[in-house]
């Protein structure tokens, strides 16, 4: 397939992990194109609706520090580019002044898979809502890095995080796609008492993939979230992939908890779907 | 991994055709597996009980009897397709079963890649209630075959595009195999006095050069524009968004996904 994969970049010390997250993502389903994408804020974008009104002076400020960010990241990208090994995949940086979630719908939309940096506690405001957009407007899978340094290999042992219901089955068939060179699929569904004995679910038998069935006891003695985490360990699984569910309460987006713990702690990389 | 075709069949007279064009598209698609699906109809005594010379009992087991044949002749259309040639290259399994045809089919198609069914047909309150949960209830796109049969699918492309989600949301999971097309082509519906719009960045990012075509939206229905553009240059497949509004929860169909509907005479891949 020639697919495109879209890495996005917010903090230059983060570029590295993403971009070869995103080298990795290519080799795996043999994507033709890796776009780099370097999104600057506008300054009117970062100040409170109620603060003042932004001075010249600021908005000078602003350009300029945005600007400096914007130049690391794409030496970053430009330095990774120059380095990597595979040159058949076409590498191209974009680089746009605009709201970090408009650019992650545009950008991601035309993409087969988004990569970019978990948020963890340092991540700016805009950053958080670029991975939101990429997320839950893109409408395509999203493979969130843990932030810090590249991660292992990953791709060859994938745990699949199960739940009967649509997101679930939209990441999973985007899973069985990217990572059609699995070696080994692990399912961990969740299980009640007196729920009937679970079988694997069809959707891997018709696709031609084996996988096995794992449950874990709902609910369990810590969150699902941080049990589907510990059991990914203990499987050895380099990647999990699962749902991105979200409750959209008049518009203010509140994270499924699975979601929102995954999100926050995984040390592994993690493919998700809304 | 293999890609998954579910294909709808509800009509004996149309199981061929949908067998085959379903066959021509899972044979672009990598190893293409199709899942063929007749849903057999529950029959309801009581709904019976009007018909005037018959029995209750009678008229249910004349019932039985037509919704046993029409099972049946799908199957003998499905095994007459499968011990064809036109299956070679192709897994498929035959999958006979009761109940709601909006619910299985939403089920079913969910899991799948892609999802097959024939133009609903006004008088067949079944055919239009599978045909309503592949767009909407599957979230997959949706070919739809009109019930002429086609020489060919897939060889030349066109695709209505428009700057708007569904649209694009049909466009990318052919992305996947549209590079096996002979000729693509996109046309980009104009208003008079619009600027001139450019080649979407998906085509050219995914390695494909698609012709561009700009028509004009003038007075007549856009939707017959786009069949005779489509005509013109002999294509084979028309790939467009379905567009559709709720005003209190009633889906209605949008103009142009409306229009094809009722007009296509060519094969449609769709997505909602």
């Amino acid at each position: 397939m020639p697919g495109v994969i879209l890495a996005f970049l917010a903090e230059p010390e983060a570029a590295d992990a993403v971009l070869s997250s995103a080298e990795r993502l290519a080799a795996q389903c043999t994507a033709s194109r890796i776009n780099g994408l370097g999104v600057r804020l506008p300054p009117i974008e970062t100040i409170m609706p109620t603060e003042e009104v932004l001075t010249h002076e600021q908005e000078v400020r602003m350009r300029e520090r945005e600007q400096k960010r914007a130049e690391a990241l794409r030496a970053a990208f430009r330095q990774w580019a120059a380095t990597r090994p595979d040159r058949e995949t076409i590498a191209e940086w974009f680089d746009v002044e605009a709201n970090a979630a408009a650019a992650l719908k545009e950008y991601g939309a035309r993409s087969d898979v988004i990569v970019l940096t978990r948020p963890c506690d340092r991540s700016s405001e805009p950053e958080r809502q670029a991975v939101r957009a990429a997320l839950f407007d893109a409408e395509r899978p999203v493979l969130l890095v843990p932030p810090g340094t590249a991660p292992a290999p990953f791709g060859r042992r994938i745990a699949i995080a199960w739940r009967d219901d649509p997101r679930t089955i939209k990441a999973v068939l985007a899973a069985l796609r990217i990572l059609d060179a699995a070696e080994h699929i692990d399912v961990i569904g969740g299980l009640r008492d007196g729920d009937p004995e679970p079988r694997l679910p069809e959707i891997f038998e018709e696709h031609g993939k084996p996988a096995v069935l794992h449950t874990l006891p709902l609910p369990g003695t810590e969150a699902f979230g941080a049990a589907l985490l510990a059991k990914a360990r203990a499987l050895k699984a380099d990647m999990l992939v699962m749902g991105a569910f979200a409750h959209n309460r008049l518009h203010n987006m509140i994270l499924g908890g699975v979601t929102k713990h995954v999100l926050a702690h995984a040390d592994l990389p993690v493919l998700m779907r809304h | 991994m293999s890609e998954v075709v579910l294909v709808v069949l509800r009509r004996p007279d149309a199981a061929a055709g949908l067998l085959a064009g379903a066959g021509q598209l899972a044979l672009l698609m990598r190893h293409g597996h199709l899942n063929v699906l007749a849903i057999r109809q529950t029959i309801a005594p009581s709904a019976l009980a009007a018909e005037a010379l018959m029995s209750e009992a009678d008229a249910y087991l004349v019932a039985e009897r037509a919704e046993n044949d029409r099972i049946g002749a799908l199957k003998a259309a499905y095994d007459a397709w499968f011990g064809g040639s036109d299956a070679a290259g192709l897994t498929s399994r035959w999958i006979e079963i009761g109940g709601s045809p909006g619910s299985i089919v939403g089920e079913m198609g969910s899991r799948a890649d892609l999802v097959v069914c024939a133009l609903p047909a006004a008088v067949d309150h079944f055919s239009r209630q599978e045909f309503s949960a592949a767009l909407f209830a599957t979230d997959r796109p949706v070919l739809v075959l009109p019930n002429a049969a086609m020489a060919t699918i897939g060889r030349r492309v066109a695709i209505a595009w428009r700057d708007e989600k569904r649209a694009m949301r049909a466009v990318m999971p052919s992305l996947r195999w549209l590079a096996q097309a002979q000729e693509t082509h996109v046309f980009i519906g104009l208003r008079d006095g619009a600027a001139p719009p450019a080649l979407p960045r998906v085509f050219s990012e995914h390695g494909i050069r698609p012709e561009l075509h700009i028509l004009r939206i003038g007075p007549e229905p856009f939707g017959q524009t786009l069949l005779d553009k489509a005509h013109d240059l002999s294509v084979d497949l028309l790939i467009m968004g379905a567009y559709a509004h709720s005003p209190l929860r009633e889906l209605i169909l949008g103009g142009v996904t409306r229009y094809m509907l009722a007009h296509a005479d060519m094969p449609v891949l769709m997505r909602h």
